[in-house]
């Protein structure tokens, strides 16, 4: 049997209006929550900055492969491997120059220095030189910058003669590489 | 009956209805929220217009992270058609001989800063048989350093060819070329 409620009696449950209240504002805070929940995960899907801007302790020792170009005349490009020793700032090491549409091949001595994430260094000396004479060869200075791309270590940017060689002067290209895992 | 019930029990059914109404709420409103977001992104990115235009002659390095290690001159022309490319793709191996070279017909599509090619037909080969070579796709995607367009990324052997093929994978580095 059920008693009808008279409106003297106490209400036991909530009123209709009071449910609709915390329904609603349940339904608000659900919908708050889900997107400062999804900004979080967007912000952690973002590179953190830190990994585009390297940094004092970067270390560019071992094996970089990659192309260089002559920006002119012909624009000959070379198949370009560096090897690198880093002690501190200061780099050195060799380079491989394989021209691709010749034969032209040689291997230098590299000096240089790193600051932040740019590197600069210069071929001081030419160990190996094929398939053109060495009147013909110029040793240049290289400025690349440091960062990580896609998740690959990469260096980019430009060589150019800083000599007093008349025959050497205006002469520059671009440069890329990309680390070889060990 | 009513008599039965005490302050106690009222306040307690009260608190249980209060709560269930706002868990219900909460949770429904998450539900809402997350469909809502998930409904807008894939049809918006696929229709998306190309914020890039890669057509035109791409040089660098691709890589043979397996095996002996090759490393290969890469050469990629492009044309982009919205979204679409289309291209040929050479590969000269650089460290070891006598060196492997091929012509490959491309196909892909650009989705924001990410490309996205595969190799379709293999057009010249030489230094290797055909059953030696699989067919690659690459994701790169687009960056400028130092004024130089770049495309950084990785290849990995296009499943369904011969045995091993699926296993194979890379890296590559393109700059453009100035026209």
């Amino acid at each position: 049997m059920f008693e009808k409620r008279k409106n003297s009696d106490k209400r036991t449950g909530l009123s209709l209006g009071l449910a609709i209240l915390l329904l609603l504002s349940g339904l608000f805070a659900g919908m708050q929550l889900s997107n400062s929940s999804s900004e979080v995960v967007e912000e952690a899907v973002k590179p953190p900055i830190a990994d585009l801007q390297i940094t004092e302790n970067v270390d560019l020792s071992g094996e970089w492969i990659g192309t260089t170009t002559q920006d002119y005349n012909d624009n000959e490009r070379y198949d370009y491997r560096i090897v690198i020793e880093q002690d501190g700032t200061y780099i050195s090491g060799m380079s491989y120059l394989d021209m691709i549409e010749s034969d032209v091949y040689a291997e230098e001595r590299i000096e240089g220095t790193i600051s932040n994430n740019i590197a600069v260094y210069s071929e001081v000396e030419t160990l190996i030189l094929d398939h053109t004479p060495i009147e013909n060869w110029c040793l240049t200075e290289t400025t690349v910058t440091y960062q990580v791309l896609n998740g690959q270590e990469t260096l980019v940017g430009e060589w150019a003669y800083v000599g007093d060689r008349e025959s050497c002067q205006g002469i520059s290209g671009r440069v890329i590489l990309t680390r070889q895992p060990e | 009956m009513r008599g039965q019930w005490s302050l106690t029990q009222e306040t307690l059914l009260k608190w249980f209805l209060a709560t269930v109404l706002l868990s219900a709420g909460i949770i429904t409103g998450m539900r809402f929220a997350e469909n809502s977001n998930s409904a807008v992104e894939p049809s918006f990115i696929l229709e998306e217009a190309p914020r890039i235009d890669i057509s035109g002659e791409w040089i660098g390095t691709t890589t043979e992270d397996y095996g002996m290690e090759a490393r290969y001159d890469y050469r990629v022309v492009f044309e982009q058609d919205g979204n679409s490319l289309t291209g040929i793709l050479y590969l000269t191996m650089s460290n070891y001989e006598p060196a492997i070279y091929s012509e490959t017909r491309l196909s892909g599509r650009v989705q924001g800063e990410t490309i996205l090619y595969w190799a379709e037909e293999i057009l010249v080969l030489e230094n290797a048989q055909p059953d030696q070579m699989c067919l690659a796709q690459t994701t790169v995607t687009f960056e400028t350093v130092e004024n130089q367009d770049i495309l950084v990324g990785t290849w990995e052997g296009q499943p369904n060819q011969q045995f091993g093929c699926d296993s194979i994978s890379g890296h590559t580095m393109l700059t453009r070329q100035p026209e």
